[in-house]
């Protein structure tokens, strides 16, 4: 055996040998599967449109009259226009901004809360976990909705408002799982050789158990996003949202009483933008899975 | 007579469970030397592994609590230590390694990686290069082939014999004194096992460094061990040099355990070609009987066992050979 080892190790040059860690070959099988490369496609020109309109390359001038109010698409008006008179289409283009930021900011602050609470309750256990526990378990008993409205209220209208209910709203899923996965790691013997080598918790805790379940923070972490974005939509629906820009939310808003006039092109507009980031996003989440999940390696 | 490093005083383990306390680890006193090689041999549940992870103070807390005793390494007791002293010792001066090489390493570090840690906790003074150098130095002393190239890979890259050459590699990383080696080649198979004691026994002659074999088998410590410790229950049943041990057990367990090694020479002892065992099952730690613990299987049993003259505790018998029975086997 350690003959073929050795020769092997001639035939292949040092300088060209490079080992491939767990996670890139979760990358790769990711690469492989073509729905998750479609749908990371989709997010990314997402992602892009929101970065060029927040540099104001493009729907810089959303809040323009281009034509006549509630004009219906045509090519003129390739999504139609509003009550204003303003493209359907800018709004629309400049409400991934709104989007994107809302799930990522949201997506950011909850994996920073879920994280740091969930590890630590896993790994140092007793008092700190029941706390942690009880802390979860009671912020979660509150129905969401209400919570959303609540923190909201409390903090005024705004783009950081929403961020930061989103944000305080979305953790507890996450801290949940990541307090399992650290207490099942805890007591693994690589942990256990870590501490026979001199580490302290700190460093076994963030150095080395953390890295093992960084794929659950991953597929969280874009599952937490496409929920923010919907999110942000009934936020926005009930008037708690975004102020003075275009987002997804404001325009189905503004259809509330568009509808029954036959102007159905915002809501259309702003639906099928929405439906197509969060179908992206869903897909990835379950290629993401599939691919970071050991577990279920192996099983096409 | 070498130096001596490792002392262990009347050592007591307990843990807290649903049903009681259990204790695990029963008043054990031994002494290590340098240089030299003990095997303390047992089967499951007879404290060994416990006793080896109270060394290293690596007893999980709660449940367990090391309630009574003292271990010694240089003279000095290291149940006092403040915790951070003692984490200079793990990994440093006493090392230890695992029964599973398969799950003792971290999947998502190359393997490399895991060993130049060692390096940045207990010598922080190396540089990046110095540290490389040092890590591709051990993965060669430990046998591994083209090391600078292995030192790249990752865990699931590796067989598990492999994995337990890096254990072996990081544990020797700082030149301990000690090495408690758990089971190491309980988990790999037969000639990964003899490639892997081999291998310690000759980086013991080359670094000098004691070792605690843990193991319950019997051709290891045979192989290996120049003093043998015999467990039963959460405490020492025998203590001698391996080849007393061998030649002429005292304890009617370890004459049991002896027995019932399978052998080509079936002709010897046997009757009718069949393996001897030792009858009855191992008492629960929980309802220890009076007296002897080895009372309900032994075949020498009389009532001074069953708790006239209480427990027996270790008597030294010959040079060095200490036992602890009322009735021990006369060679």
């Amino acid at each position: 055996m350690e003959q073929v080892e050795t020769m092997q190790a001639v035939a292949i040059p040092v300088e060209k040998h490079k080992s491939k860690s767990l996670w890139q070959h979760a990358f790769e099988s990711l690469m492989r599967d073509r729905y998750a490369v479609v749908s990371m496609s989709v997010i990314a020109i997402y992602a892009f449109i929101a970065l060029l309109t927040a540099f104001g390359f493009i729907a810089a001038d959303w809040a323009k009259e281009v034509g006549p109010s509630y004009a219906a698409p045509s090519w003129d008006y390739i999504f139609g226009t509003d009550i204003f008179g303003r493209s359907v289409l800018a709004k629309t283009l400049k409400g991934a901004e709104v989007a994107i930021s809302v799930g990522l900011v949201t997506a950011i602050i909850a994996v920073i809360i879920g994280v740091f609470l969930g590890a630590i309750a896993g790994y140092f256990g007793g008092k700190i976990d029941e706390c942690i526990v009880w802390f979860y378990t009671t912020f979660s008993s509150i129905p969401y909705i209400m919570l959303l409205v609540a923190i909201s209220f409390i903090l005024g209208k705004g783009l950081i408002a929403v961020y930061l209910a989103l944000g305080f709203t979305s953790w507890e899923n996450l801290c949940r799982i990541i307090r399992a996965e650290v207490m099942r790691h805890k007591d693994r013997e690589y942990v256990q050789a870590a501490k026979a080598l001199g580490g302290g918790d700190m460093r076994r805790l963030f150095k080395h158990i953390i890295p093992n379940v960084l794929h659950l923070v991953i597929i969280n972490f874009s599952l937490t996003f496409q929920t923010a974005i919907k999110s942000e939509v009934i936020l926005s629906y009930l008037g708690l949202g975004v102020q003075g820009r275009p987002s997804w939310g404001t325009m189905i808003d503004d259809a509330k009483l568009e509808l029954a006039r036959g102007v159905w092109w915002q809501l259309a507009a702003a639906t099928a933008a929405m439906f197509v980031v969060v179908l992206a996003f869903n897909i990835l989440g379950d290629a993401l899975r599939d691919a970071l999940d050991p577990k279920l390696k192996g099983k096409s | 007579m070498s130096e001596k490093l490792l002392e262990v005083k009347d050592l007591v383990v307990q843990f807290r469970t649903d049903r009681g306390k259990v204790t695990a680890v029963n008043g054990v006193n031994f002494e290590l030397y340098k240089g030299q090689t003990l095997g303390i041999v047992g089967e499951s549940g007879s404290g060994k592994s416990v006793t080896a992870l109270s060394v290293m103070r690596l007893i999980p807390n709660p449940p367990g609590i090391i309630a009574k005793g003292e271990i010694l390494f240089r003279g000095q007791n290291l149940l006092n230590l403040p915790l951070d002293e003692m984490r200079k010792i793990r990994g440093n001066k006493i090392a230890m390694i695992f029964q599973e090489p398969m799950t003792s390493l971290n999947p998502v570090f190359t393997v490399g990686n895991q060993i130049e840690e060692v390096f940045a906790l207990h010598q922080k003074e190396f540089s990046k290069a110095e540290r490389r150098n040092q890590g591709i130095e051990l993965l060669k002393m430990v046998g591994i082939p083209s090391p600078e190239r292995r030192f790249l890979e990752y865990p699931h890259q590796m067989s598990g014999g492999m994995r337990q050459r890096v254990m072996i590699a990081m544990s020797l990383a700082c030149r301990p004194d000690i090495l408690i080696a758990d089971e190491p080649s309980t988990a790999l198979d037969v000639t990964i096992q003899a490639q892997i004691l081999e291998l310690m026994k000759k980086l013991q002659s080359e670094l000098g460094m004691a070792i605690i074999m843990i193991t319950h088998d019997l051709g290891v410590v045979a192989e290996t061990c120049d003093n043998v410790a015999v467990m039963y229950c959460g405490q020492m049943v025998e203590k001698a040099d391996i080849k007393t041990v061998f030649s002429r057990p005292r304890h009617p367990y370890t004459k049991g355990l002896l027995e019932s090694i399978p052998s080509y020479d079936s002709t010897k002892n046997r009757e009718k070609g069949r393996l001897p065992t030792i009858e009855g099952m191992v008492p629960s730690l929980l309802e220890l009987p009076t007296g002897c613990s080895f009372q309900d299987r032994c075949n020498f049993v009389t009532e001074d066992c069953r708790g006239r003259k209480g427990t027996p505790q270790l008597e030294s018998l010959l040079q060095g050979h200490e036992v602890s029975c009322f009735n021990p086997i006369v060679v």
